[in-house]
């Protein structure tokens, strides 16, 4: 179960300041990507504001999270940074380049501070859209389709759980997924190696593979698509 | 399960599912790329008010099937009926007493209904209509008002399967009534066969009956070849023969005992020979004969047979004797008459004459010879 699923967790982090520190610490990392595809610039701790509101924002939505809303903490989270720092650049008047994905909605009057009630379907469905649209990118860089997909895509139950375990152990691996990014390529040798699945299983479901392992190794990024190829022990662990 | 839309292309959703599994989906609501919408794997499709409409369903194919089968499957024969005016023909019938098929027919009988499709039909009807057409036909008149009925069950079970009015005096009743429409008052010899003897009927290329009229006629002690049967005249000889009479009325006598065990109706018969001008009952002019279930079937028993029935009708055994000179000198006179009509070829009866002994003082053994029954010239 995803740690923002756990209700006793969440009050402890309404509740403890301390809790709540370490989450925020836990967290920085998700905080500044999300400000960096904002900001379409490299952000740093300490040296931009644009950090220090996005770190605000977060906060925020640890008080606004319910959560028994159905809701990912960290895609309702990632909507009121991406908010809190358009707020910031129309306040500000400040690099107006970097006005990012979201700039359509400068027009519409942000209130920065989107309730949770406030953030219904259709603004997950607009989310999600662009994890799509993200994935579809990605993938295209790996010379890969939905349509490949839907055709490697393993039926049986047994071998997409194989496959779905040997995705997840090469997206946590800190020495194989940086080769795969490096290479474009499934080091498929090591892979059978670290996961004791048979080459030839792997090699058919090559394809599958690599595309969960993007949804899974890049969190930040697929809040939501990576819900549907993690088990509930991997959702906690990611 | 739910699943997220990831690309729509013409009728088809690519969507990425709960269960981690790519798969494309046909479009039924109109979702955009990135809303979830639910989707039913095979295993959801099949469960639950599926599972029980498919069985449900399947029940009802497997049901249509059997009963449309069994629908299809031809009527099965349960009993075979003979009927001799001249035409002869034999049908069976089914368990309803309903038209199957001709067994046999002669070339009048052929001539006679060839237009008739008696397919599925009760008795009655196709007694109806062959009585009716050899009226039509001038093959039944007030001169030849004989018609022999005969009937045998294919299996032994049979009797009991058959409806309870498709016995002896229901048949007779129709046969009579439909001659009387007719303005006729035909006299109905019937015979009842075992399966048994039934196949020594089929062995000598005789209908049912036939091959009754012959035994009964031979246990008379009138001798007759078997072949002959199948001219009218031979057969109305026999049946007017005194000798066959009190054969008749001996085996009715002792069939009438051995039907005093039986419950069912079948037997229970009224006396087998009725002077047509002493009542109106519909049978009144019916020469009733059954040969009795105990009699031995195997040809070879015939003589034994024979032999007690003759017994039987030792009180006349003197015009017995005498009539079988006059019938043996009757027939070589028609057999030379014939034989010179036809340029001195062989004919059907001389060469049964060579195959046929009638030595009636001892054992004999009759043997039927092979019979083109197609072939045979009806008089």
């Amino acid at each position: 179960m995803p740690e923002w699923e756990d209700k006793r967790l969440w009050q402890r982090l309404k509740e403890d300041s301390e809790a709540r520190e370490d989450f925020l610490a836990k967290y920085q990392t998700f905080i500044r990507h999300v400000a960096n595809k904002a900001c379409f610039n490299s952000l740093k701790w300490g040296r931009d504001d644009e950090l220090s509101e996005a770190l605000i924002a977060f906060n925020e939505a640890i008080d606004l999270f319910v959560t028994d809303k159905g809701v990912p903490f960290l895609a309702y989270a990632r909507v009121l940074i991406k908010r809190r720092l358009i707020d910031y650049y129309r306040r500000h008047h400040l690099r107006q380049a970097a006005v990012s994905l979201d700039q359509e909605d400068i027009g519409r009057g942000i209130n920065i501070s989107l309730g949770i009630d406030e953030f219904r379907e259709q603004e997950q469905d607009r989310e999600r859209a662009e994890e799509i649209q993200q994935f579809s990118k990605e993938l295209a860089s790996f010379k890969l389709t939905f349509q490949n997909l839907v055709e490697v895509s393993p039926k049986h139950r047994d071998s997409r759980e194989t496959l779905l375990r040997a995705a997840q152990e090469l997206a946590f691996d800190s020495e194989l997924w940086p080769e795969v990014e490096r290479s474009g390529r499934v080091p498929m040798q090591a892979l059978a190696m670290k996961t004791q699945i048979h080459p030839k299983v792997l090699e058919r479901g090559r394809k599958y593979i690599l595309a969960v392992a993007l949804l899974i190794a890049n969190q930040h990024d697929y809040v939501y698509l990576r819900e549907y190829v993690l088990t509930q022990e991997t959702g906690a662990k990611g | 399960m739910k699943a997220v839309v990831l690309e729509k292309s013409g009728s088809r959703y690519t969507v990425l599912g709960q269960d981690g599994t790519f798969r494309q989906v046909h479009r039924r609501l109109n979702a955009e790329v990135g809303e979830e919408v639910q989707i039913q794997s095979w295993i959801e499709r099949f469960s639950g008010v599926r599972i029980w409409a498919g069985a449900v369903a399947l029940f009802l194919l497997v049901l249509t099937t059997i009963l449309g089968w069994s629908l299809y499957q031809a009527p099965t024969a349960v009993a075979l009926l003979s009927v001799d005016i001249n035409p002869s023909l034999q049908v069976e019938l089914d368990k309803q007493g309903n038209f199957v098929r001709f067994v046999t027919q002669n070339e009048d009988a052929k001539r006679m209904l060839s237009q008739i499709d008696l397919k599925g039909k009760p008795i009655k009807e196709v007694l109806d209509e062959i009585i009716t057409q050899a009226y039509d036909q001038k093959f039944l008149s007030a001169e030849q008002h004989w018609v022999v009925v005969g009937y045998s069950p294919l299996t032994n079970k049979t009797l009991v399967q058959m409806p309870k009015e498709l016995n002896e005096n229901q048949i007779i009743t129709w046969v009579t009534e439909i001659g009387q429409k007719r303005g006729l008052t035909p006299k109905v010899a019937f015979f009842f066969l075992t399966s048994q003897d039934r196949g020594l009927a089929q062995k000598g290329d005789l209908t049912i009956g036939e091959y009754a009229l012959w035994r009964t006629a031979d246990k008379a002690g009138v001798v007759t070849q078997p072949e002959k049967l199948k001219d009218t005249s031979e057969r109305v000889r026999l049946l007017e023969n005194p000798q066959v009479q009190v054969e008749i009325k001996a085996q009715q006598k002792e069939r009438q005992a051995n039907s005093r065990s039986y419950d069912g109706d079948m037997y229970q018969q009224s006396d087998n020979v009725k002077d047509s001008s002493d009542t109106k009952a519909n049978a009144k002019d019916v020469i009733n004969v059954k040969a009795s279930e105990s009699i031995k079937t195997n040809a070879k028993d015939i003589p034994k047979t024979k032999g007690t029935t003759t017994t039987k009708a030792n009180t006349n055994a003197q015009n017995v004797d005498k009539q079988k000179v006059k019938d043996q000198e009757l027939y070589q006179k028609k057999d030379s008459t014939k034989a010179k009509d036809s340029g001195g070829k062989e004919t059907q009866r001389t060469r049964y004459d060579t195959i046929y002994v009638p030595t009636h003082d001892t054992s004999r053994t009759y043997k039927f010879p092979e019979y083109n029954r197609d072939k045979q010239q009806r008089h």
